[in-house]
């Protein structure tokens, strides 16, 4: 594994490289457009990556910077994650005890589930779950790697011909953007009225009515909330940041951008 | 050998070629400027292979001078 610093030696050179095979280019008698056009690229592309290399450090503190002022600290938003994560999971395990509980009895098992479709509930729940968990994991590689993200990046943008430009300035605006933007999302989720708190404060309310009352619960109010606050919600502030990530990526490279991990449902 | 050596002989290799070619270059370039054919448009294109030819030269010269005022100004701020 490379270190930054490595990092940033190597896409200096690349960045000379770039440039030297610009003159090599521009030296070339051969009177064709399509090659000569080339030439002026490449000498700015050198020139532009070697500012980006110079300039790392104050993207870095910037963006540290940035996080400070706007977004809310990395520390509550893990601490939600994993929060919600817990409780998620001891929904699962006290219904899946539940369910098991109901089912032993005869024939009631069976008319549960014509009435209730009960994997529709534990297949959304480990959904939630499994998306939980991979935002846990997003955000885990941008906490840690963000630096290494831009560094990377930079190095990308330093290649000859433009091959990582697209690619590189995608890597370096998304860990700009998603190490700024992921803290917000629990002020995000609770400004649209979606907080974690409320999906467990109403079962002291239905938990002394009957069966079919706690199943009606869990399908008309417990699922479409929880969904909408582990997954939807997310997703929504997701594409958000991608967006963003987008338009800051075609900013630096000037040829667009794209998102360097998957952000979706799958 | 590592990356950066390997990237940093292709540099100086890649230099040198490139001044090689600019001397082709000049060399072509005049050549069919001033070579006794009639026909315009080979005099032309000797003329725009001149002018990249002093365009590379310059950049090739003042390369590593761009390089090195972009780390000062860089180590400045």
């Amino acid at each position: 594994m490379f270190s930054i610093a490595d990092l940033l030696t190597v896409a200096q050179a690349l960045s000379l490289l770039t440039y030297f095979i610009g003159t090599a280019i521009y030296a070339l008698p051969i009177p064709l457009h399509g090659v000569k056009k080339w030439a002026p690229r490449l000498i700015a592309d050198g020139i532009y990556s070697l500012v980006l290399i110079t300039a790392y450090t104050i993207i870095v503190s910037a963006t540290v910077e940035l996080e400070n002022e706007i977004s809310g600290s990395w520390g509550y938003y893990e601490y939600w994650l994993q929060s919600t994560i817990t409780q998620l999971s001891m929904l699962y395990q006290y219904l899946s005890l539940a369910y098991a509980g109901l089912t032993s009895i005869p024939y009631f098992g069976k008319i549960i589930n014509s009435i209730f479709p009960t994997w529709v509930f534990f297949s959304a729940l480990s959904l939630a779950l499994s998306y939980l968990s991979f935002l846990q994991l997003l955000s885990l590689f941008i906490y840690n790697d963000f630096e290494v993200l831009i560094a990377l990046g930079i190095l990308l943008i330093a290649l000859p011909f433009r091959i990582g430009r697209v690619i590189g300035a995608s890597f370096i605006s998304s860990a700009i953007v998603f190490f700024i933007g992921l803290p917000y999302l629990p002020n995000f989720l609770e400004n649209l009225g979606l907080s974690t708190g409320q999906l467990f404060l109403p079962v002291s309310q239905v938990s002394n009515t009957t069966v079919f009352g706690l199943f009606n619960y869990m399908y008309s109010y417990l699922l479409p909330q929880m969904m909408a606050v582990t997954i939807f919600g997310p997703l929504i502030y997701l594409t958000l940041l991608a967006s963003l990530s987008i338009g800051v990526a075609s900013l630096i490279s000037g040829m667009g951008g794209r998102l360097p991990f998957p952000i979706e449902v799958p | 050998m590592s990356i950066l050596q390997i990237v940093q002989n292709l540099t100086t290799e890649v230099a040198q070629i490139a001044w090689g070619l600019f001397l082709l270059a000049w060399g072509v370039g005049w050549a069919l400027r001033g070579s006794p054919i009639p026909i315009f448009r080979i005099k032309r294109s000797g003329q725009d292979i001149l002018e990249d030819a002093i365009l590379a030269a310059f950049f090739l010269a003042i390369g590593s001078s761009i390089f090195a005022l972009i780390q000062y100004l860089a180590s400045q701020v």
